[in-house]
């Protein structure tokens, strides 16, 4: 009886562990002839069911009952899925390293907007599909989508729309395309003006503090354009836009061209022109500058061997002017404003894959800008013009194994800009000269479960300045499956330029207010240094069968440094100071909540929320919010295409009222009759489209189609030679409804 | 100004019990009327993708995504609707074999040269 029992249990337990031996997968990973260590393995969308390879690259995995597609990956390679037949037991799996350059790649989706789940920060992918929803014309235009971004016009002279995050000015986001800095130096408010829709294949957003690889700055977010490259089907594109309303039309050209196995290119040419006076507030001065404006970009792609790079330029002349229409509104004075700029970019970078060596690749990459912008708003002109240079040097390496990663490397950024700047105060001749060698590593540490950790440091010597330390970490923690909790914060820092970061608020009549004129070009200012802090949950769950994402985040950002641009304390001055100066604060909190799901095929709905609560405190002792800022925002859109190829889109955006500034007037009649908060609006736009095949499509559509409008758009419009003349308090349209017609034409 | 951060945190806490009140009944189903299957699909490009995930656009077929990589397809279908059987024979249709059921060969040559996947011919993109 006794033996019986033990033959039983032996019997159980032989079968037992016979079947779990058949129910297992053994494998081992590989690259470049070396085992890779740390490579997380896991049945796919069953994270539950995940390990990770052993010291010898070597895994072992129980067999799931359905998924029979694998996934691994590891920080350094590219992620790799692999199918596994029912019987077989053992697999060997290679990853590809991935490149320096590379950076994130759209992949083929369809979808105009996915979450980067994998990414240790809170990145949003957006694909060309986003940049069609919105006409026209270039990137600044394209954000009414997007709620981590709100776009502002500067002023109603320009016409420049800017964007901000966490309820700051976009000079605090680091802007860069393919990887390369863009926006920055006398294009860090107006740089999106710059990419015409067209052009941008894809985006990825990203809230928070940026890598350190990046560079000091990057305070508030940032943002990376992928420009349209060889590597795309498109061969040829043709596009072409027109609204009648104002005579605005634009035009496109782009031509790609594989030469050989090595050696591929892109040329890009873009022109578009605002030709019809419009003055629909009828204030005798027009509503939206005359335009005209020219671009081109030429990319040449190589890829041989191990090696792979691209070297290029880019070249932009954008002119405009605005000014009085009818003498008998302004009072008999005729105020004309004009704005220009050229800019020539070149730009080459090189990266090298190591196939045995610890280091597995390496990267460099330079770029050499240009640019000569010129402004005249009545009698005030201001010339700028920078001659600067960055480069770049980085290498990703391993520690010991593939669980820790280094990333480090050298950089160089210098910067000569010449400003000249005359009004009826000044006269100013301006050098400025900047030299900043730096050094960076950041690692990234995978070898905690569930947990990536990237932290990293950079230390920088600005010739004016001094040593600059940046320190910022990031984390990912996958709490399950569906969900991620990201956290990060750090430190940011960059050099205040007042001339060009708001070089929209001189067009008003106000005295300029700086702390010094010494003749170094920094203007008595310090630089600006902001603390950025938040967390972000993200869940990804099926709703109505269907994948949908909800995103919550929230971010506390503070400045230790800022440059004050104060309209408030009087409303004929624009000073500008240090808030250290005054012993002063300036922070905000913001808090967001987006839901996409996708109720049926071929349909989309993105709703979103965000609340924004920033303040700095002013030399009179008051604590405002900034102005021009909508607390609350939210908006709906809605997509849905039909299988015979028309698509519809809707979106509803709202917006909180805005403060004004205000400021001390002179005169009690004008300081009744100037509102301290904006009316909160509504504003709707819808657009069709129809795919007549893959190759050719038409739309039409509308903005603004409650043709909600600013009347006010300039402060005593009446009087241009008034102290009180002010075009700067922009808070909504300044042109109403208007409609659109436009055609894209592909050549695969 | 507290007032509206308060009221912020209950607009949050109130979308965020929605969604999970809105999910957790999906969960829930009884009688389940969807169905969810996984399956290889023979095919090669990013064309194929297309080509496969618009056959299956179709009534009953709520959700469908070919990997390229993989070659596996996930199907959500209506099981009063459509059959896991019929969905096969949709891909076929278009000229992509299945385990179950493979493409006529007039249908199958007739795709682009990108396209032929028999073989073990490599595929352009």
């Amino acid at each position: 009886m006794h033996a019986l029992r033990i033959c039983l249990t032996a019997f159980i337990l032989f079968t037992i562990t016979n079947g779990f031996s058949q129910e297992k997968i053994n494998g081992i990973v590989k690259s470049e002839g070396q085992t890779v260590v740390g490579a997380y393995v896991y049945w796919k969308n069953q994270t539950n069911f995940s390990t990770t390879t052993d010291t010898m690259g070597k895994f072992t995995l129980d067999r799931h009952s359905i998924q029979d597609t694998l996934v691994v990956g590891m920080v350094g390679f590219e992620n790799l899925e692999v199918f596994v037949p029912k019987h077989q037991e053992f697999i060997e799996i290679t990853l590809k390293p991935s490149t320096v350059l590379k950076g994130v790649q759209i992949g083929e989706s369809k979808l105009p907007k996915t979450l980067d789940m994998r990414n240790v920060r809170q990145v949003t992918r957006f694909s060309e599909q986003e940049f069609t929803k919105a006409a026209c014309c270039n990137l600044s235009e394209s954000f009414e989508n997007i709620s981590s971004v709100d776009v502002t016009t500067s002023d109603a002279v320009t016409g420049i729309k800017q964007i901000q995050m966490m309820g700051f000015s976009g000079i605090y986001i680091q802007t860069q395309i393919d990887n390369m800095p863009f926006s920055s130096g006398l294009i860090a408010a107006s740089g999106l003006t710059y990419i015409p829709g067209v052009w941008v294949k894809g985006m990825q957003l990203s809230k928070g503090v940026g890598s350190v690889t990046n560079g000091y700055e990057g305070m508030t977010g940032s943002l990376n354009i992928e420009l349209r490259k060889p590597l795309h089907k498109e061969r040829l594109i043709l596009n072409g836009y027109f609204n009648p309303s104002n005579m605005r039309s634009e035009g496109n050209i782009i031509f790609t061209h594989q030469l050989s196995n090595t050696w591929a290119t892109t040329l890009m040419m873009h022109g578009s022109a605002v030709s019809a006076n419009s003055d629909i507030n009828q204030d005798g001065i027009q509503d939206f500058p005359l335009q005209n404006n020219l671009q081109v970009s030429n990319q040449w792609m190589f890829v041989k061997n191990k090696w792979e790079g691209n070297i290029g330029f880019k070249y932009f002349n954008y002119q405009q002017e605005l000014g009085t229409i009818n003498t008998a509104k302004t009072g008999g004075e005729n105020w004309q404003s004009a704005h220009n700029d050229e800019r020539f970019e070149l730009n080459a970078m090189a990266g090298y894959i190591f196939s045995k060596e610890p280091v597995k690749s390496m990267g460099f990459r330079v770029n050499a800008v240009n640019d000569k912008l010129q402004n005249r708003f009545g009698n005030t002109n201001y010339l700028g013009i920078e001659n600067s240079v960055r480069v770049n040097w980085v290498v990703n390496t391993l520690f010991k194994n593939t669980l820790h990663k280094i990333t480090a490397g050298l950089s160089f950024y210098g910067n000569q800009t010449d400003e000249k700047f005359v009004n009826q105060d000044y006269n100013l001749d301006m050098k400025r000269r900047e030299y900043v060698p730096g050094v960076f590593a950041e690692w990234t540490e995978s070898s905690i479960k569930k947990l990536l950790l990237v932290g990293g440091i950079r230390a920088d010597y600005h010739n004016f300045f001094g040593l600059i330390i940046t320190p910022r970490l990031h984390g990912n923690l996958t709490l399950n499956k569906n969900t991620q909790l990201r956290f990060g914060g750090g430190r940011g820092q960059r050099t205040a330029n007042p001339f060009a970061d708001y070089q929209g608020l001189f067009s008003s009549n106000r005295r300029v207010q700086l702390p010094s004129q010494i003749n170094n070009g920094f203007y008595g200012l310090q630089q600006e240094v902001s603390w950025n802090t938040g967390a972000s949950l993200s869940k990804t769950f099926k709703m109505l069968h269907r994948p949908a994402t909800l995103v919550v985040d929230y971010y506390y950002t503070w400045f230790d440094e800022q440059l004050q641009v104060d309209r408030d304390s009087k409303a004929d001055e624009l000073q500008f100071y240090n808030l250290s100066a005054f012993g002063l604060k300036s922070y905000s909190h913001s808090t967001s909540v987006e839901l996409d799901f996708s109720p049926a095929r071929r349909s989309e709905v993105r709703m979103a929320y965000r609340f924004i609560d920033s303040r700095s405190g002013f030399m009179d002792g008051i604590t405002r919010f900034n102005p021009l800022i909508s607390p609350h925002r939210a908006f709906v859109n809605g997509s849905y295409e039909t299988r015979s190829g028309w698509s519809f889109d809707l979106t509803i955006n709202w917006q909180s009222s805005k403060r004004l500034p205000q400021g001390n007037f002179g005169s009690v009649e004008l300081l009744e009759a100037t509102p301290t908060q904006s009316p909160s609006y509504t504003s709707v736009m819808a657009q069709v489209m129809k795919k007549f095949s893959k190759k050719f499509e038409v739309y039409a559509g509308g903005e603004n189609l409650l043709n909600i409008m600013q009347q006010d758009l300039i402060r005593l419009s009446t009087d241009p030679s008034s102290p009180y003349f002010d075009p700067t308090l922009i808070w909504g349209p300044s042109l109403g409804a208007m409609f659109y017609v436009g055609f894209r034409y592909y050549v695969y | 100004m507290k007032n509206t951060t308060i009221k912020n945190i209950v607009w949050i806490a109130a979308s965020l019990l929605f969604t999970l009140v809105t999910t957790s009944s999906f969960t829930k189903e009884k009688k389940p009327k969807f169905a969810t299957e996984t399956f290889t699909v023979y095919g090669c490009c990013g064309d194929c993708k297309e080509r496969i995930e618009d056959a299956l656009d179709v009534k009953g077929i709520r959700y469908a995504s070919w990997d390229k990589q993989t070659h596996v397809l996930t199907v959500t279908h209506k099981l009063k609707t459509i059959s896991l059987k019929q969905i096969h024979e949709l891909i076929a249709a278009v000229g992509h074999d299945t385990d179950l059921v493979k493409a006529n060969d007039s249908t199958y040559n007739n795709l682009p040269e990108c396209c032929q996947y028999r073989g073990g011919h490599k595929c352009t993109h």
